[in-house]
């Protein structure tokens, strides 16, 4: 079946890094994200137990530096549970460290100052 | 048919079984003869009650003459140790002990470093000596002292390429926690001998972990708890602090904590590390992988399912058959024969996962000659 094109939201106000805005298409909740010059669609849905993923905050990831001992800060790119603090990564999908956890993520397009994500 | 597929009847039928937790009964007068520092042994002999003195472990609650000791039902008597290590060997059929100690268990708890060297290298020839010289069936693990990990990283380098030395004891009741960096000289060298690290559930003897368990009542109670917390403590902090990424190519043993928690704990260690996510830097996978590549649980004490065998093998199947071996944990009292284990696993794991269980994945773990 072909995707269909849904209406989310203007552009206008989705303009500042970090900023989303969450909407209802068919029942599912799909936040975008305005991220590094892109929109980014994932569903609101934390794929441990049901939580409203995109209701959490958006931060970096932890890592450990080359020399085994530095930490390091991701640009941030990731939304945490605010249920049980379940990290993803809004542009892929994935779980911060376990691709096997997965949020759906819908394409964007852009058309006279209006989102769409198909679906 | 193939051996793999030939249904096992009993223990007879298995070509091999590894006793992966076994005990030496070493007291202090054995091994004072192996210290060799005479400012030490003075030092240790001045003492009216080494096993407070020099040892400064405290019981949990009350103890029992039956627990350990020679003065209660143990299967040993004052007998010369090789020999009764040897017997009941014979007894149960059991093809190799990986042999830990039982007093310097709690090598950890001598407050004095220097002391805490001495005895640690003193215990490693003792147990030379009168155990490893005597039987092909006996394997050490090497007592080193955490309080100083760069001598026992030099313990670990003078007796480790012993082939019938298996394994480094690390206590999980030590102050500092078994994952913490101060402790990486040890893995090190561990590492560079392929000897296993082997971390021994204890009755909390010590100040370290946990502190309120101090006051109980009775020996039971204690007993209960302890042993399992202590492993589960050490085990967490080994994994959480990253070493199995800093080491590689390390493995560790648990030992008398039974298994029954390994499932849980599986799971509890994964939803930890999927929800601290940025806490934990340090690991690349999730624990259970770990747990899956490096981390063998000894069985004993395997405990009663009450008529159901299945129960065990179900906990065997989510704890992960390759990670389990079998163990007697000769010659304390609550020792577990083979049969134990055998005749609850049986019937309702497949022959290869039981000839595992019972040995073959010890002799692999501790490269015992088959």
């Amino acid at each position: 079946m072909s995707k269909q094109r849904h209406y989310v939201a203007d552009t206008t106000g989705l303009e500042t890094d970090g900023s989303k805005v969450v909407a209802e298409i068919n029942g599912q909740e799909i936040a975008i994200y305005y991220l590094d010059g892109e929109y980014y669609a994932v569903a609101n849905f934390c794929p441990h137990q049901s939580g409203p993923l995109c209701e959490g905050n958006r931060k970096g990831k932890v890592d450990l530096g080359e020399d085994g001992w530095q930490v390091e800060y991701s640009d941030e790119i990731y939304v945490e549970c605010p249920w049980h603090s379940w990290m993803f990564n809004i542009k892929t999908g994935e779980h911060a460290v376990d691709d096997r956890y997965r949020v759906p993520t819908y394409d964007v397009e852009i058309e006279d100052e209006k989102l769409y994500i198909l679906r | 048919m193939s051996q793999a597929t030939t249904q096992l009847k009993s223990v007879d039928d298995l070509d091999i079984i590894v006793d992966a937790d076994g005990h030496t009964l070493e007291g202090i007068d054995e091994i004072l003869p192996y210290v060799d520092n005479e400012a030490i042994v003075k030092q240790i002999e001045r003492t009216d009650m080494p096993y407070a003195d020099i040892f400064t472990y405290t019981h949990t609650g009350s103890i029992i003459g039956e627990a350990y000791g020679r003065g209660g039902q143990t299967l040993i008597n004052d007998a010369d140790e090789a020999d009764q290590k040897q017997r009941d060997l014979d007894d149960f059929n059991i093809d190799y002990s990986i042999t830990t100690p039982t007093l310097h268990l709690m090598i950890h708890t001598v407050n004095n470093d220097r002391v805490a060297v001495a005895l640690s290298k003193a215990y490693n020839d003792w147990v030379a000596d009168t155990m490893l010289d005597h039987s092909d069936q006996f394997r050490a693990c090497l007592v080193v002292p955490p309080q100083d990990p760069q001598r026992a990283a030099e313990e670990i380098e003078r007796r480790g390429d012993d082939p019938k030395v298996s394994g480094v004891y690390m206590p999980p009741g030590a102050w500092t926690p078994l994952g913490n960096r101060y402790y990486d000289p040890i893995y090190e060298a561990a590492e560079k001998h392929d000897l296993t690290i082997i971390c021994h559930g204890l009755q909390i003897r010590e100040g370290g972990f946990p502190v309120q368990a101090k006051g109980a009542q009775t020996f039971a109670e204690s007993h209960v708890v302890s042993l399992p917390w202590a492993v589960m403590w050490g085990m967490t902090s080994i994994m959480f602090e990253g070493v199995p990424e800093r080491f590689p190519d390390l493995d560790f043993v648990f030992q008398e904590a039974g298994i029954g928690w390994i499932p849980w704990m599986r799971w509890r260690m994964d939803d930890h590390y999927l929800e601290y996510t940025d806490d934990v830097p340090d690991l690349e996978k999730l624990p259970s992988e770990y747990i899956d590549d490096s981390f063998y649980f000894a069985t004993q004490p395997i405990g009663d399912p009450r008529g159901n065998n299945s129960h065990i093998a179900d906990i065997i199947r989510m704890a992960g058959p390759e990670n389990i071996v079998y163990s007697a944990d000769l010659p304390h009292m609550d020792f577990d024969p083979p049969e134990e284990l055998f005749n609850q696993i049986a019937g309702e794991l497949d022959p290869d996962e039981v000839r595992a269980i019972m040995g073959e994945t010890a002799a692999d773990l501790f490269d015992l000659p088959v």
